[in-house]
């Protein structure tokens, strides 16, 4: 359920959530969560956007999680980078507001499909950008990723949103 | 631990479907590309930018490397990559790109396996002798 909170409220937890969503891709710049296998991360900051998607609705989400993208990709990635985020940020969020409004998932469920869906759409943003199909080989291993790393940042987000409620 | 319970107390019967499908997603996938892959793989191809650069035998040692280039185009800069063939396996040995990807993808060996450059816009992909996939693109 969406928080009834004034607006200057509201905005002061966007930018705590942007916030916290930058140290988190700041904190998997730096440390890879599988070296070696290209697109495979945690999706840290995923934990945000799922804890303002059912904390503060789609809208806000939204907003949190593209400004989080674009920030993430000035301050460590580059153009390259940023189109391949956003990619994956904008494509995963769409599949997780679809399947949270069937009401039939649960939040790991959710994150789940859209760690998925994330990893999916960074394969196709590469083998446009290299132009080669021969990417496909590495999608058994993005397909798993997803589900693995989806399932933890759904079930870290129900813990912490559990926490954040206790603070508030 | 009264946390633990609570998270597979929420889990509903259409999460575990949609993980069944996607686990089968991916098992299916792996074992056609399994197949693609058992042939022992020839020729590695190297390309940038989508162009073919250079195609090299795998069973000869070589060690191929992309020099910088700064180009006015809107694709801009290319870095640098060593790409290294040795005992029939290749690995991308160096690359001043910024997330160093393809040199932790560590060594290929089999048809249709890539390492991808994606700063750089260079993919080393092993064929089969003639091409592996290339037939969808073209
Ligand atoms: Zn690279």
């Amino acid at each position: 359920m969406p928080l009834r909170i004034d607006r200057t409220k509201r905005l002061t937890l966007d930018a705590f959530l942007v916030t916290l969503a930058l140290i988190f891709s700041y904190v998997e710049v730096l440390l890879p969560f599988f070296p070696g296998l290209p697109g495979v991360k945690l999706g840290l900051a995923n934990l945000v956007v799922l804890i303002a998607l059912y904390r503060l609705g789609a809208k806000d989400a939204f907003l949190i999680n593209l400004v989080r993208i674009l920030l993430a990709g000035l301050l460590f990635a580059g153009a390259y980078g940023l189109l391949y985020s956003l990619a994956g940020g904008i494509f995963s969020f769409l599949v997780m507001v679809v399947l949270k409004n069937t009401g039939h998932f649960s939040v790991p469920g959710v994150s789940m499909a859209g760690g998925v869906a994330h990893n999916l759409a960074q394969l196709a943003v590469a083998m446009l950008m290299v132009q080669n199909v021969n990417l496909l080989f590495y999608y058994p291993v993005l397909v798993l990723s997803g589900i693995v790393t989806g399932i933890l940042i759904g079930i870290g987000a129900v813990l912490l949103s559990k926490y954040l409620h206790r603070l508030s | 631990m009264q946390t633990n319970t609570t998270i597979f107390k929420i889990l509903k019967k259409a999460d575990f479907l949609l993980l069944g499908a996607l686990l089968l997603f991916a098992f299916a996938g792996s074992i056609l590309l399994a197949r693609a892959q058992k042939a022992p793989g020839e020729t590695v191809r190297v390309t940038v930018d989508g162009e073919v650069y250079g195609e090299y035998p795998l069973s000869q040692d070589a060690e191929i490397f992309l020099p910088p280039t700064n180009d006015s185009s809107a694709d801009g800069f290319h870095g640098e990559n060593v790409i290294v063939i040795a005992g029939g396996e290749v690995r991308m040995r160096e690359a001043d790109c910024k997330n160093q990807v393809c040199v932790r993808t560590g060594s290929i060996s089999r048809p249709g396996q890539t390492i991808v450059c994606l700063p750089h816009r260079v993919v080393v992909t092993i064929l089969k002798g003639e091409e592996v996939l290339d037939a969808v693109t073209h």
